[in-house]
């Protein structure tokens, strides 16, 4: 192959990465991983380090819209935030240690994990149910938001600060690890133990990626893990394919099309498993 | 002490603002969604720079090294577990001002790196402003985070 033909390949590959990716609500660093490790060769930490930068340039133009929407809790965000960065810095310093064969296999069963949360239905629960805590009181941290189906204000409570910040963090180890998102562990941890809205947790998850992904960024790029010539092409494509993917249809609503696409992924993190394993 | 009166006594640091509870919660919000616009402005604009110039970049490379480009043998040096590229701030200053494809890429995803972290800088403006002591520590506790990412990756962790 030559070097023209492998930018053309790797972007084409991305920008379908990261179309799939905002239409299924995975990420592209889910799917843009296997896809240069498995067919194209590529070692998996340049794979990561050009992962790790998509997840930037994704969350950052997700987040543009979310925030002018108010959808995310903007104190929720930065204090989780120290959680998840100094999680991503763990991450990030474990993977430049240990035997990528491990890589692989973390991957292929955060992967599983997470196409199979997908096609879980997350109920909303009701937000009177919530106990207003001390800690969140005093940190502001609760919020409101206007919500487009119901066609009103919403306003909630934030329960339980400091198990959201231990979730967090372990949240944050696996995103500087395998330079993704992880935001199958975060949406779930913000939902079930600070009963945050479904709507508010998915857009404040979306928030912190950046965050979390400019830490693991910054241990990646010093240490010579971000190839230019692979995290460039990768870059631009998944940015593309993500905004065309969220403009095309929003998400994918039929469950048909979505279990097929589940079966396809979890195909995928069996590869990867396999290839950590051998 | 409920939640009113907690955030009054919080945004209260001088008496001269001693303003009834309703109004300090209300100037509580409209901070808030000030800074909401400044920070999705600052994320677009930076995604939309370094994407701009990760395309001039690849222009850059196509059209001084297009014969380079189509040698099969040079797909190695470039993708091998120990290739060469710039990887210091320095090595990216010197490439891009000699104008090479791979330090304008480089330079681009640092753009893309920096946005979240100008994002955490433009809270910090923000809470100082504000006089919110508490969310002012965690904000910049996030950003010496995010500077010692670059040390800890240097020191070759």
């Amino acid at each position: 192959m030559t070097p023209i033909a492998f930018t053309l390949i790797t972007f084409a590959i991305s920008l379908v990465a990261g179309l799939l990716g905002s239409l299924l609500g995975l990420g592209g660093g889910l799917i843009v991983i296997p896809a240069l490790t498995l067919l194209l060769h590529i070692d998996i930490r340049y794979a990561i380090g050009a992962s790790v930068v998509c997840v930037i340039a994704t969350s950052s133009g997700a987040a543009a819209a979310y925030v002018r929407g108010r959808m995310t809790n903007l104190r929720v965000a930065m204090l989780l935030e120290i959680a998840t960065v100094s999680g991503a810095l763990t991450g990030a310093f474990i993977a430049g240690k240990i035997n990528p064969r491990w890589l692989f296999v973390l991957f292929g069963l955060i992967m599983g994990y997470s196409s199979i949360a997908m096609l879980r239905k997350r109920q909303e629960h009701l937000v009177d149910q919530v106990q207003p805590d001390s800690l969140a009181t005093r940190l502001h941290l609760h919020g409101s938001f206007f919500d487009e189906s119901l066609g009103k204000e919403v306003r909630y409570e934030v329960a339980q600060p400091t198990v959201g910040l231990a979730l967090m963090y372990v949240a944050g180890v696996v995103s500087g690890l395998l330079g993704i998102g992880s935001g199958a562990l975060k949406v779930p941890a913000m939902d079930l133990s600070m009963r945050l809205p479904i709507k508010v947790s998915t857009a404040t998850s979306n928030f912190m990626m950046g965050v979390t992904a400019a830490a693991s960024a910054g241990v990646y790029f010093a240490r010579g893990d971000i190839n230019p010539y692979i995290a460039a092409p990768v870059a631009a494509g998944v940015m593309i394919g993500a905004t065309g993917g969220s403009r095309l249809l929003g998400k994918l609503q039929s469950r048909a099309v979505r279990i097929a696409f589940v079966i396809v992924v979890l195909f995928v993190s069996l590869q990867m498993l396999l290839k950590g394993l051998r | 002490m409920n939640r009113s009166e907690i955030e009054a006594a919080d945004t209260m640091p001088a008496p001269a603002e001693a303003v009834p509870i309703i109004d300090s919660t209300i100037s509580r919000d409209e901070a808030i969604g000030r800074l909401e616009i400044v920070i999705s402005t600052l994320l677009r604009v930076g995604v939309i720079t370094s994407i701009a110039v990760i395309f001039f970049g690849m222009a850059v490379g196509l059209l001084r090294h297009s014969t380079d480009v189509r040698r099969p043998n040079d797909l190695i040096a470039l993708t091998a577990k120990n290739a060469s590229f710039p990887h210091s701030l320095r090595d990216v200053a010197s490439g891009v001002i000699a104008l090479r494809s791979q330090a304008i890429m480089a330079l681009g995803l640092l753009i893309l790196i920096a946005t979240p972290v100008m994002r955490v800088a433009v809270s910090i403006i923000a809470f100082a402003m504000q006089r919110d002591h508490t969310y002012l520590a965690i904000t910049i506790t996030v950003l010496v985070l995010l500077i010692l990412s670059f040390l800890l990756g240097h020191a070759g962790a």
